[in-house]
Parts: structure tokens; C-alpha cells; sequence
């Protein structure tokens, strides 16, 4: 019995010291908390860059205008609506680029540029943006707005100015300061001689998904979907409509159809060494890129981004990482682990296709189809075809009374991925093309669903330039309407719900997958400790007595 | 016996169960998230709201590893703009998690880590982690401004100059700008370097960028003497945000090279309360003392020296400050000694700077001779190293070197120290005097 | 002991090897000011208090805090017109920090007059040493008014500024100012109220306003969790499995947390009068009849409108309380009575030789009643009762109520998910969920009882003084009963009152 107790005290010193040692280490593992000796040297590093933001680009045919051809790019996200005082200029030191490539060669044929200028005449006392009603572009109440250039060059020469300090339209800031929206829109709408149209200003986002869906890529799934998590936001919008020939190969649509389109910010290189001359210099600098939506979703991993962004088009060919994205591409596998639909066999041939050189017979592709390659321009020398990511568009598709937002799988040849128009829903279209459904030819039943967002919280107008007026009133507090110019028999708005600036579902519904986990951890565990206790408990009152006589117990009466 | 220990051994699961269950579910508690602001005051802060929006998402779908690395980076920067080091530690919670949610192929994450060593003076560690994230993604441009900054404080230039070209061919905008503006400078080429920071000026968006570049602007022009110019860029930068501390170093800097002590003194005052660090405090002593209040100065030094001590207490090292401590407290010996071990670590300009003081304060003026020119020679436009110099040379006896030091300090920037600068002038008049 | 010097010799070198206490540094940052001012709101006046914890500079670097510079900086006005502070309680206190530097902690107790019996609007400002960063907290909370259109939280995040909460995806609050409006507390409707959320809301949002009492982190978001799955839209099999766990752990849970007659049923079976069986019986007893309860209540709810359902709970805590304090005053009284003649039986005998034959007999009982199994519990009983003139326990009845006392206050969560799921027409699910909540509570109260009754064999003739206490300890346990029956009882009225 002596034993017992000097057994215990033997265990004791022992377990305090390591728990000694174990507090000792975690207080340790507290870390240094260094107080920053702070040097004015120390420069921005993530500094916000909105003219390297890139969200969106379009290409489809005039509906109401035959033989023209319009070309759309959106920058900046999530553009608040109250984003006062600065809101939403575009950046004046980058130039905004939409190249066309009409002979395959992944170079640029076309390049239509804008560059911008401030016109604030704030004087830096003040920030308000406006003083009072602005009613019109040159309204003295109007304290800042921007006015841009637009140059073009075809076929490598020269850069020829189109026209200069035209005005931009400024951001809505609300029905008080801006009565009549419309007009300003107006205002900034502009027709050149030759017939172009051009439109540089705010305007609603004409993006529809829920971007929970690429959650996927983190752990999530696809059960929290239907809110279209761009709706009430606004973007910067570039649009030009240019006749057909302006374009294409030779000028001539009807033999040469296929244009290849890309967006690009660029600034100018700046050299610090190695030259006798050092600073700024003539040559470009491209800061970001787009040309098929979601590639950097679906195709491009988060460490090809940054590449992505800095090469042309020319050059995808030659990033063999790139090219092992498309034809091995992610997304597929993810959804197979989660729902079980079986990924389509690798290389994926078909998204080649799709996103690098078009759906055409003439690439050895396995979709029989000559929908929108270069390939298929008549004029175009095979053997300097280069595959390349870019939005592709056949001018010559005729135009669909009744478009439908799945593009090509729905049949509806017009659509994406043969061009873009504001509303086919290209996250549904991407994911059923990922799924293999342009070369099955079939939509794939378990993602029929998609994303749940099918359309637009805002109508789009049905003349250039087709996005809707920008959204204004805060985004969590009920959004204000934009809808555009003039009635129009495009789908009605599908406004769906809320959802605030954050890229998360309402929390009232949250339940990541590790919660659910955990909870059932500790269930069990807790659960099976407790049956365990009662279990043991209602096994000794059955024991025999004398396995537990203890000496103590038996005492002579 | 077995009995017992089974019984222990029941009692203490049954035991460890139900308190699991209570400290599981019932003690722990994760506060609610903080309510928003009412009103927002500021004009609209882009980092902030992508802090807000990183948080909100990171609770819901806490496996974004992209998401975390990027949250820690945003800390990192805000800690920057705030000079509020409580950031450090969450910065590197956010980013060791998201190396903990994937620990290869993750190198936004090292750059973020290396920001955070950077931010923390751990140079070499920071060059490190930039090095392994190119590894990973050769294009990004944010690992080349890590590996940049950590290059320029060790003292290895042509490596830094090399990572900032890199960084201007991937990604022009105004971090790339304004280190190339920095390297410029440091090359001694003023009027480049004041093109490049008005670039990332045009570039700039966030009202903390704004008032940086407005700062670097305000002293470059401080460089080269030109006070209105100065004055000008700090007044432009202070409108855009009141908050940024190093645009009232500079006001306060203007003010005593203008004769205005006590409105200098009152800025420097805000700023050592603000942001009370070591030289912060040093800054505001020395005003304090040419204001002719000692005995307040006096304890300005003693808080400088305090903040010096937590910083070492906390494990950071930075012998440089503490060499200037005991510079300005008259311990030549600690200077000397303090300032060898952090030119050991890295040879850069400042660091030979106050080595030659130190030496030069032990009276050990021939040893500080060398080093004395070797700052000036790293910083040919730095109008207080060639004051420096001309002090050593001067008791070395190399007249002439002194009064070429001295001539140079006159085109720099006269104004270069409201004690030293007048010094400096009349003692190049009596040197001028006798020949 | 070579083994032990070993663990201490490596102890030492240990803690040794650290590097020095980084853990000394302020958590918000050497040059910190963290500010917290929490104001409760009475219909006669406000009291606030006012907490700043400084670090290890400003604490160097300016005059030490005083609660006349906290009175200064924070401002209060009712309709426009400042409240004018007295202190009346302040304290700095010095402490340790990084770097051989202090830290210091001001503490001040405020209050001010203000006619808040009718409705009125209230702005708040702290403005302590604005010019330094740290934490900025605002915390309102009303006690017999209400706050109308409050942004602020009731409660302090960091516990009055002792612990700051290091989640990674929360920045420091900088709540500088508020405005909130108040409005007298009337008797219908004070603001967590199951009924009138739960029968006025519908779908999947059961609950997601209220937040059921005392239970916080995982635990809430596991019951909003549960609401939600009560309300949506997929309900298979396996959701509806791990619902009904789910249910099962929520009550085990929260039966572990304080209250539910726990400390009534330790004593009760600690005092030598309760056997294993009894601890079972008592868990059963509360199974009943809190899902008795929680269903009976739910129905007069849904069916009788202009319930008030914390009313209702607040007078089931009260007669819970009596109930708990009647079962204690009987026993005491029969301990009482027992050892009066107890002690004229066996006057001859010393205590603790009375003790001790008290424990053998006790065994002796126990291992008859292995050898023979359940049914001669009784006969167990009775012969130990005559034997000794103890009885063994406090009867069917007095288990039976503590049962019942255990389980006579519903929990608001369970009531919420069997009012959610009938608002539903998923009432036999809510009844499911209900009985697992109550099993669970049951498990959890049943293991407390079997270990207090295991630790208590252990001790027994083991220490000497617990002999001693044996003697005592039935009159001993009762009178804890009746106290803490009183208790409950007492609290459960304030809180009704």
C-alpha cells in the first residue's frame, strides 16, 4: 500500500516538469514581436494598379448595324458604386490596347489604343468630385473627368491619331449629382468619320456568375451557388465598332472571316542600367492581358499568371507549362473527385482547340467543326499559323434573333466561344467545355445547372454601345437599376439576391467542409467516450466479487 | 494492480471527454467580428478594402491558401503605411498558414515572408525567401522588389540594380518606379530619379502611395537644397493623408532649415508620438536641443534609448541605431564596436557613415578616414557624408580635402542638419579664409 | 530517480536554452494606447468604464493615465446635452513589460445622471490619446432600457482589454464614436426571445437572430448550423443522421456547462446516500422530462399566442429551484432525524469506528449485490438499513425530483429547433432531434454522477478526514442542496422580475 502513494509522487515530478518543458515551449513559440524600426526607404510593394486589371473582353457582330463588328474590354472589378471621393479614373501613364489578329501569325494586325488625361481642375485643395449638379461633360460643377486619344495601327505602321481629348464618361456618383445619367452616356458616345463608334466611360458590369464556383480550386464545392456576385458593381468600359473591313484580312470579310481579338495594358519601359541613357524609353511594357474569359480560371495555375500577363500571344506556343494547363487541365479532375463525373481522357485536344486555336478541321483537332480559326481565312499562309490564346470571332456567322446563353453547345452558332456576346453565360459554356461537351456535342446532365446565374441584373441595350448604365447606391443597401437604352426583348433581369463586396455566400448558411468535419469528429469521439464510460461502468457491476476485493476493503467485523 | 489503474483510467477519459466537450464547445471563445465603421471618414483606402474582403473570404473557405498568402502581404503593406508593428505577427500567421495549406508551389507566400523579414530588418533571410519564390515563378514581379530591397541593405548594389530592372521589365508601376528611383538615387542621379518618382506619382492611387511618393519627392528636392520645392511636395502629400508620419518628418525638417524651431519642434513632437522609435526620438531631441530645451531633450534620449532596448528585447537586432544612441550619448567605445558588428553584417553607406563617426568620436581619426570617404563615395549626393568626411579630414589635418568636402556640402544642400549645416558654413568660410 | 533527475536536468537545460521572454512584449505593440469604454445604460443614469492599457513607451513617454484625463476624453451626450462624469471608482496599475519597461493598466469606474426613461438619442466619443495607435473599442450595453439602432456590441471583444484575441482575420477595431438611441424596456418584448423569433420567421433563418445563452464559438455556429438544416431544403437520410448527433452533442454539451442541477446531483451522490443505479435514474428522470418539457412548451407556444417565452423559462427556473430546494430540506430533515438516532443506536461506538463499519457494511452491500445482481437491490437496502440505521438513499422520489429539477428548464436552443421544424411541418423530426438533445444531456449528467460516485469509493477510507466528513456529510449535502435550490431559485426570479 506504502508503494502506491511513493509510485504516484515518482510520476508526478516527472510529468510536471515536462509540462514545464511544454508550457516553456509554447511561450516561447510566441515568436518576436520586432518593432518596426521603420526607414523611409521602405516603398509600396502591392501597391493597387487598376489600369493592370483587366476583367473582360467581348467581340461580337452589330445586331442593328450588319457589317460592323464590335469589340468590348472592361477594367477594374468590383467598383463600388459610393466609391467616392477618387472613384474610378482610368490610369493616365498605361496605354489600353484591343489587338485583332486576322492571319493567325499571334501578332497583332490591328491595334486600337487609348491614353487618357486628367482634366481635374480640383487644385488639390479639395477632393469632392463634383460641386453641385453636373447635367453635362463640360457642366462647370464637374471637377474632375478625363478625356482620351485614340490611335490605331494596322498591319505594323505607324500609330495615326483617330481623334484626341474626346470625353470619357465619368462615374455615376447618384441621382442627386446626376440627375440624368443618360445624357452623360450620351455625351461620351461618339462617331468618327468612316463610321467607327466609340464609347470610353463607367458602365455596369456585364459579368453574371458566382464566383464561388472556382472555390473548387480551394477546398469548396459547388453547393453554394446562384448569386451573381458581380451584380450592383461597375467597371470601366472601352467599346469601338469598326466596319468589317477595317479588320479582316485584306479587308475582306467574306473570304477572310476569322479575326483573333486580346486586350492589353502596357506602360513604357524604363531602363535603370545598361544604357548610357537611362529612364524611360519607346518601347512597351505589357502590364496584363485577356482574350478568352476564364482562362485564368480554368486553364492558367496561379503561377503562370504573372507570365501570362507579361508575354504576347506569339510566345504562348513556346511556354510549354501554358500548353500543359490546356491539354491537362485541372478543373476536370477537381469536379471528378467531388461529383464523380468522370473527367474527359487527357491531352484535351478539344480545349486546344477552343482556346488556342480555334474550332476549325484544318488543326488536326478533334471537334470537326470550322467554326472560328484563322485557319479558315482564305488568304491565310498555313505554315505561319501560330496557336495562341485569344477570343475568336467569324464575322460571316449570321446573327440569331434569339440568342441563347450557352453559345455553340446550345447550337446557337453565334455565340461563345465563336466570339462573346454580353449575354452568353460563359462560365456555364467554359465549365460544360471543360467537361468535354464541344466534343461529345452533348452537355454534360450533373453541371447542367452551372453556376445558377444565367443572366444579367441589368438589361442591355440594344444599340452601341450595349452595356447598361452604371449601377449606383451602395451594393449591400439595394441596388439602383441601370438598365440600358431603350426597350429590348434581350432576357428579362434575373436579379438574385444579394451579395456584398466579399467573394463568400450570406454567413447565415455557412458551413465549410471543415466545420462539418470537426463537429462529426468530436461527435463521435464524444459520443463513444460516453458509451464507453456507461459500457464500463454496467460491465463491473457484473464481475465476480473477488477479482476486485482490494485489501482495504476487507476488514474483520 | 489492474483495477485501479483501470478505474483511473475510466475516470480520467470520462473526465478529459466532458472537459473536452466544455473547453471544445463551450470556453473557447471566437469573438464576433468586430462591427463595421458607421461612417467612412478617410477617402477610399483600396488596401483596406482588400483586407476586409480577404478576411471575410478566408472564413469561409479557409483553405485559399492564394487568398491567405495574398492577406498576409496586404498586413505586411499596412503595417507599412500604419507603422503599427502589431501587424507583424498577424502577417505571419496569415502566411505560415497558407504555406500550411500548401507548402510547395506557393511562392506568393515566400515573397510575403520575405516582405515581413525585410519590414523586420532580416535581410539575408529576406533575400532567402525572394530567391526561392523566383524559383517557383520567375515572373514575379513582387519577389524581384523583395530581393531588391534586401540587396540594397546588404550592401550589394549592382545585384539590386539588376532585380529592379528585372522588376521595370515585368511589371512598370509605381513599386518598380519607386525603387528605380531609389537606385537611381543612390547612383547619384538626381534628376532621373525625380522623373521616375513622378511617374509612380501619376501611377499612384491609394492616398498612403500618394503621400509616399510625395515624401520621396520632398526629399529629393531637400537633397538638393531646394526648400520651396520641399515644402511644396510635403504640403501636397500631407493633404492627401494627414496620417502618413514621414511627410511631418519633413515638414519638421523644412521648418528648422528655415529658422521655424518651434513649428519644427511641434511636428516632430506628433511624430515621436506617434511612431516612437529610435531615430524618431533622436530627431526630435536634437531639435529639441537647438530650441534650447536640454533637459527635455535629454529624455527624449532616454525614451530613444528604451525603444532601442525593446526592439533588442523583442529580437531584433539592429546595431546601426544602437551605435547612434551611443554616438549621440558621447559612448564612442559601444559606438565603435556596435557599429563594426553591423558593418560586418552588411557594408552599406549609412553604416560606414556612423563607423567613421564613431571612430572619429574615439578620436581614432585615421582609421576613420577610410570609411569616412568610402560613405561619401557610395552616396556622392549625400550632403551629410561629406560633412562627415570634411570633419575627419580636418582633424587628420588634410586641409585641402576637408575644404573640397565642405564645397561639396554648400552645392548639396546647405541645409542639411539644422546644427551641423551652419557649422559646416562658417567652418568652410575660416578654412577659405586662410588661404 | 535517476529517470527523474534525467526529466529535471533536461527541464532546466530547457528552459535554459530559451531566448529571452519575447512573450513579455505588449500584444498590440510597444507604442501602443489601447482604449475601451464600455457604457451601461439605466433608465436614471449611465455608468461607464473606462479601461486604457498602455505600453511600455507611452507609458515612459507620457504623464502616467488618470481617470480625470479619461473623463475628459470621453464624451456623452443625451439629445445633444453632455453628461457630466463623477468617478467613482480608479485605478493604475504598473506591470512588467519588454525591454525592463512597464506597462501600465488605468481602470476607471464612471457614472453620470441621465434621464433615460423616455426614448432618446446618445452619441459617443472616446477620445484618450487619439494621437497614438491601439486598439479602440465601444461597447454599449442597456440594463432596463433598450438600445434601438446600436451598432456596438454588448459585450467587451477582449475581455475589458486583458485579452486581446489574435484571430488572424480580424483587424483591431477603431471604433472612435457611435450613436445609438434608447428606448424604455417594456415587459413584451426584451430581446432574445425564442417565440417571437421563432414563430415569426420561417425557412431556413430559424434562430439565426437569437442566440441561445451562454454558449458561444463553434458550439452557436454548430446550433445555427442545426436550425438551418431543420429548415432546408435538403433533408436525406445521412443530413438527417448527423442532425440527430448533432442534437446529441449540443445537449451533452450544454448540460456540461454550469447549472443543470449538477452540483445538486455531486452533493446528493457524493454524500454517501447514491449509487450508480441512482446516477442512471436521475439521467433517465431528465431525459423525460426535459423533452416533456421542451415539447409541452412548444406547443403552448405555437398554439396559445402572447406567450412570453423567456417568461415562461424564467418561471420554470424558479420552480426548478423550489423543487431542488424542497428535495434538499427533505433530506436534510431525514439526515437529521437519522443521526439522532443513529447516534443514540450506536452512542457506545466512537465516530470513526462508526464510520468505518459504515463502509464495510457499505461494501459488503455492494458485493452481494454483484453476486446476486439487480434484483436484490431492495433486499440490499433493507438489510443495510436495519443493520445500520442508515437508509441508502433518498427513495425513488427524491431521485425522481432531482431528475426532474435537472430537466425542468428547457434549453432555448432545443426549443428553437422543435418550433423551427413544426413551423415546417417537420414536427416528428423536431421531436427527434428534441429526445437525442435530451439523451444527450441525460449521457452527460449520468457520467458526471457514476464519476463522483467512483472518486467518492476511491476516497473513501483512504484520507482520514473524509471519515470524519462521512459522518457529517448527509446533513452536510442536503443543507448545499437547499442552498443551491434557493440559488437557482433566487436567480431565476431576479431574471424574471
Amino acid at each position: 500500500m506504502t508503494t502506491q502513494p511513493h509510485r504516484r509522487r515518482r510520476r508526478v515530478v516527472p510529468a510536471l516538469a515536462a509540462t514545464g518543458i511544454v508550457l516553456a515551449g509554447a511561450l516561447a513559440g510566441l515568436g518576436p514581436q520586432v518593432s518596426s524600426a521603420s526607414s523611409h526607404r521602405e516603398a509600396p510593394l502591392i501597391a493597387s494598379d487598376p489600369a493592370a486589371d483587366n476583367t473582360d473582353l467581348y467581340a461580337f457582330v452589330s445586331p442593328e448595324r450588319p457589317g460592323y463588328v464590335n469589340l468590348i474590354a472592361n477594367w477594374i472589378p468590383f467598383e463600388e458604386p459610393d466609391g467616392g471621393p477618387n472613384f474610378y479614373p482610368f490610369a493616365t501613364d498605361a496605354a489600353y490596347n484591343i489587338n485583332v489578329d486576322s492571319d493567325g501569325d499571334a501578332k497583332a494586325d490591328a491595334v486600337f489604343r487609348w491614353t487618357f488625361k486628367n482634366v481635374d481642375r480640383r487644385g488639390g485643395s479639395t477632393f469632392l468630385y463634383n460641386n453641385g449638379p453636373v447635367t453635362s461633360l463640360d457642366d462647370k460643377n464637374l471637377l474632375f473627368k478625363q478625356t482620351y486619344t485614340l490611335s490605331s495601327s494596322f498591319n505594323g505602321g505607324p500609330f495615326q491619331t483617330r481623334i484626341s481629348d474626346a470625353p470619357v464618361a465619368p462615374s455615376r456618383i447618384g441621382a442627386a449629382s446626376m440627375p440624368d445619367y443618360q445624357k452623360l452616356r450620351d455625351q461620351a458616345t461618339v462617331q468618327l468619320k468612316g463610321g467607327w463608334k466609340l464609347f470610353a466611360g463607367q458602365a455596369d458590369d456585364p459579368f453574371f456568375l458566382d464566383l464561388r464556383v472556382f472555390d473548387l480550386l480551394y477546398g469548396g464545392d459547388l453547393s453554394e451557388t446562384g448569386t451573381d456576385t458581380l451584380a450592383g458593381y461597375n467597371v470601366n468600359s472601352l467599346a469601338i465598332q469598326v466596319p468589317f473591313k477595317d479588320v479582316a484580312l485584306r479587308g475582306d470579310a467574306k473570304r477572310n472571316p476569322v479575326i483573333g481579338v486580346w486586350t492589353t495594358t502596357d506602360r513604357p519601359k524604363v531602363r535603370v542600367t545598361g544604357q548610357t541613357e537611362l529612364g524611360p524609353r519607346g518601347d512597351r511594357v505589357q502590364v496584363s492581358r485577356l482574350g478568352n474569359p476564364l482562362v485564368n480560371e480554368v486553364v492558367v495555375p496561379a503561377n503562370l499568371k504573372d507570365a501570362f500577363n507579361s508575354i504576347s500571344p506569339d510566345k504562348d506556343a513556346g511556354i510549354p507549362a501554358v500548353v500543359k494547363r490546356v491539354t491537362d487541365p485541372e478543373l476536370p479532375k477537381l469536379i471528378e473527385s467531388i461529383y464523380g463525373v468522370p473527367a474527359p481522357a487527357t491531352p484535351r485536344n478539344d480545349l486546344v482547340e477552343i482556346f488556342l486555336t480555334g474550332i476549325t478541321t484544318k488543326a488536326g483537332g478533334p471537334i470537326k467543326a470550322d467554326l472560328n480559326s484563322q485557319l479558315n481565312n482564305m488568304d491565310v499562309d498555313a505554315k505561319r499559323f501560330r496557336p495562341s490564346e485569344m477570343l475568336r470571332l467569324n464575322l460571316n456567322v449570321p446573327v440569331t434573333a434569339q440568342p441563347n446563353r450557352l453559345g455553340v453547345l446550345a447550337k446557337d452558332l453565334q455565340g461563345f466561344p465563336n466570339g462573346r456576346r454580353l449575354t452568353d453565360d460563359a462560365v456555364d459554356i467554359a465549365v460544360q467545355a471543360v467537361e468535354g461537351a464541344a466534343q461529345t456535342g452533348k452537355l454534360v446532365d450533373a453541371l447542367a445547372a452551372g453556376d445558377k446565374v444565367d443572366a444579367n441584373d441589368n438589361t442591355f441595350g440594344d444599340v452601341f454601345p450595349y452595356v447598361a448604365l452604371p449601377n449606383q447606391g451602395a451594393v449591400n443597401a439595394g441596388k439602383g437599376t441601370g438598365t440600358a437604352k431603350s426597350g429590348t426583348n434581350a432576357s428579362p433581369a434575373a436579379a438574385v439576391g444579394d451579395s456584398g463586396p466579399a467573394l463568400s455566400p450570406v454567413s447565415a448558411q455557412a458551413s465549410s467542409g471543415t466545420a462539418l468535419s470537426t463537429g462529426i469528429l468530436v461527435a463521435v469521439i464524444g459520443v463513444g467516450s460516453l458509451v464507453t464510460i456507461l459500457a464500463t461502468w454496467w460491465l463491473r457491476r457484473r464481475r465476480t466479487a473477488p477479482a476486485f476485493a482490494r485489501a482495504e476493503d476487507t476488514i474483520p467485523l | 494492480m489492474r483495477s485501479p489503474l483501470r478505474t483511473v483510467a475510466a475516470g480520467s477519459i470520462a473526465a478529459v471527454a466532458l472537459l473536452a466537450a466544455g473547453a471544445v464547445f463551450g470556453l473557447r471563445e471566437t469573438p464576433p467580428p468586430a462591427p463595421a465603421p458607421v461612417a467612412a471618414q478617410a477617402p477610399a483606402d483600396r488596401l483596406a478594402e482588400s483586407i476586409s474582403r480577404a478576411q471575410a473570404r478566408l472564413r469561409e473557405l479557409p483553405r485559399d491558401h492564394e487568398t491567405w498568402a495574398a492577406l498576409g502581404l496586404a498586413y505586411v503593406e499596412r503595417a507599412r503605411v500604419t507603422a503599427d508593428p502589431s501587424l507583424y505577427p498577424k502577417a505571419e500567421g496569415a502566411l505560415r498558414r497558407s504555406l500550411k495549406v500548401r507548402a510547395a508551389d506557393n511562392p506568393v507566400a515566400l515573397v510575403g515572408l520575405g516582405a515581413l523579414a525585410n519590414a523586420r530588418h532580416e535581410f539575408a533571410a529576406a533575400r532567402t525567401f525572394a530567391t526561392d519564390a523566383l524559383r517557383g515563378n520567375p515572373y514575379n514581379a513582387d519577389a524581384y522588389g523583395v530581393l531588391a530591397d534586401a540587396h540594397t541593405q546588404l550592401g550589394d548594389a549592382p545585384a539590386a540594380t539588376a532585380a529592379i530592372q528585372r522588376m521595370l521589365d515585368l511589371r512598370p508601376g509605381l513599386a518598380a518606379y519607386a525603387r528605380a528611383s531609389y537606385d537611381l538615387e543612390q547612383h547619384g542621379r538626381l534628376t532621373e530619379a525625380t522623373g521616375l518618382m513622378r511617374r509612380a506619382l501619376d501611377a499612384a492611387v491609394d492616398p498612403a502611395d500618394v503621400a509616399f511618393c510625395r515624401n520621396q519627392l520632398g526629399d529629393l528636392a531637400w537633397f538638393a537644397g531646394d526648400l520651396e520645392g520641399a515644402a511644396t511636395e510635403y504640403a501636397a502629400g500631407i493633404a492627401a493623408d494627414p496620417s502618413y508620419q514621414p511627410l511631418l518628418r519633413g515638414r519638421a525638417r523644412v521648418a528648422a532649415a528655415s529658422g521655424r524651431i518651434d513649428a519644427a519642434i511641434a511636428d516632430a513632437a506628433t511624430v515621436a508620438t506617434r511612431t516612437p522609435t529610435p531615430d524618431t526620438l533622436m530627431e526630435y531631441a536634437e531639435l529639441l536641443r537647438l530650441g534650447g530645451r536640454a533637459p527635455e531633450a535629454e529624455r527624449q534620449l532616454k525614451l530613444a534609448d528604451a525603444a532601442h532596448k525593446i526592439f533588442v528585447a523583442n529580437g531584433g537586432s539592429d546595431d546601426l541605431t544602437g551605435a547612434q544612441l551611443a554616438l549621440t550619448r558621447g559612448d564612442a567605445a559601444s559606438a565603435v564596436r556596435l557599429a563594426r558588428s553591423e558593418w560586418r553584417r552588411r557594408p552599406f553607406a549609412d553604416v560606414a557613415d556612423v563607423l567613421g563617426r564613431a571612430l572619429h568620436a574615439a578620436g581614432r581619426d585615421a582609421e576613420a578616414l577610410p570609411y569616412a570617404r568610402r560613405a561619401a563615395g557610395l552616396g556622392p549626393r549625400n550632403a551629410s557624408y561629406a560633412y562627415h568626411l570634411a570633419t575627419v579630414s580636418l582633424a587628420v589635418g588634410d586641409d585641402a580635402g576637408a575644404r573640397a568636402a565642405l564645397r561639396r556640402v554648400r552645392e548639396l544642400n546647405p541645409y542639411f542638419s539644422p546644427t551641423d549645416g551652419p557649422t559646416a558654413a562658417r567652418a568652410l568660410s575660416a578654412l577659405e579664409a586662410q588661404r | 530517480m535517476r529517470r527523474l533527475l534525467l526529466v529535471a536536468a533536461l527541464a532546466v537545460v530547457g528552459f535554459a536554452a530559451l531566448p529571452a521572454g519575447p512573450a513579455s512584449a505588449h500584444p498590440m505593440g510597444n507604442f501602443s494606447v489601447n482604449r475601451y469604454a464600455g457604457l451601461t445604460l439605466h433608465p436614471d443614469r449611465i455608468d461607464a468604464t473606462v479601461v486604457a492599457d498602455i505600453a511600455e513607451l507611452p507609458t515612459l513617454q507620457d504623464p502616467p493615465a488618470s481617470c480625470a484625463e479619461a473623463v475628459s476624453t470621453l464624451t456623452v451626450t443625451v439629445d445633444g446635452a453632455a453628461v457630466s462624469w463623477a468617478v467613482s471608482n480608479s485605478s493604475l496599475v504598473f506591470a512588467a513589460g519588454a525591454g525592463g519597461l512597464k506597462t501600465s493598466r488605468l481602470e476607471c469606474r464612471l457614472s453620470a445622471p441621465a434621464p433615460l426613461d423616455g426614448p432618446a438619442a446618445i452619441a459617443v466619443t472616446n477620445s484618450f490619446r487619439n494621437d497614438r495607435i491601439g486598439w479602440r473599442e465601444l461597447v454599449a450595453a442597456g440594463s432596463g432600457v433598450r438600445l434601438d439602432g446600436s451598432s456596438l456590441p454588448t459585450t467587451s471583444l477582449s475581455d475589458e482589454l486583458r485579452h486581446y484575441p489574435d484571430d488572424l482575420l480580424t483587424s483591431p477595431p477603431d471604433v472612435r464614436s457611435a450613436t445609438l438611441t434608447v428606448a424604455p424596456a417594456s415587459a413584451a418584448a426584451p430581446a432574445p426571445s425564442p417565440s417571437a423569433s421563432a414563430s415569426s420567421s420561417s425557412g431556413g433563418s430559424v434562430g439565426s437572430g437569437v442566440r441561445p445563452l451562454g454558449l458561444t464559438g463553434p458550439l452557436a455556429g454548430a446550433e445555427r448550423w442545426l436550425d438551418d438544416l431543420v429548415g432546408g431544403q435538403r433533408l436525406t437520410p445521412l443530413v438527417g443522421l448527423l442532425a440527430v448527433l448533432l442534437a446529441l452533442v449540443l445537449g451533452t454539451a450544454h448540460a456540461a456547462l454550469p447549472g443543470h442541477g449538477k452540483t445538486v446531483m455531486a452533493a446528493y451522490l457524493a454524500g454517501r446516500q447514491g449509487r450508480p443505479r441512482d446516477a442512471l435514474a436521475v439521467g433517465a428522470t431528465v431525459t423525460i422530462t426535459h423533452t416533456g418539457g421542451v415539447l409541452i412548451l412548444g406547443l403552448l407556444l405555437t398554439t396559445v399566442a402572447g406567450v412570453a417565452g423567456e417568461a415562461v423559462l424564467g418561471w420554470l427556473g424558479v420552480a426548478s429551484g423550489i423543487l431542488v430546494a424542497s428535495i434538499g430540506i427533505g433530506t436534510l430533515v431525514s439526515a437529521i432525524r437519522r443521526r439522532r438516532s443513529t447516534r443514540a443506536a450506536a452512542a457506545p461506538q466512537p465516530a470513526p469506528d462508526h464510520g468505518h463499519a459504515h463502509g464495510d457494511g457499505h461494501t459488503h452491500g455492494h458485493s452481494h449485490d454483484r453476486g446476486h445482481g439487480h434484483g436484490h437491490s431492495h433486499g440490499h437496502g433493507h438489510s443495510h438499513d436495519h443493520g445500520h440505521g442508515h437508509s441508502h438513499g433518498p427513495g425513488k422520489w427524491g431521485i425522481a425530483g432531482l431528475g426532474i429539477a435537472g430537466g425542468l428548464v428547457p434549453s432555448p436552443s432545443a426549443l428553437i429547433v422543435l418550433l423551427g421544424a413544426m413551423a415546417l411541418g417537420r414536427t416528428l423530426f423536431g421531436v427527434l432531434l428534441v429526445i437525442a438533445y435530451g439523451v444527450g444531456m441525460a449521457a452527460t449528467l449520468t457520467a458526471a454522477g457514476l464519476l463522483l460516485i467512483r472518486l467518492r469509493d476511491r476516497l473513501e477510507g483512504r484520507l482520514r478526514f473524509v471519515a470524519r466528513w462521512q459522518a457529517v456529510a448527509p446533513s452536510a449535502t442536503a443543507a448545499l442542496i437547499v442552498v443551491v435550490g434557493l440559488g437557482l431559485a433566487g436567480r431565476a426570479l431576479s431574471a424574471v422580475a
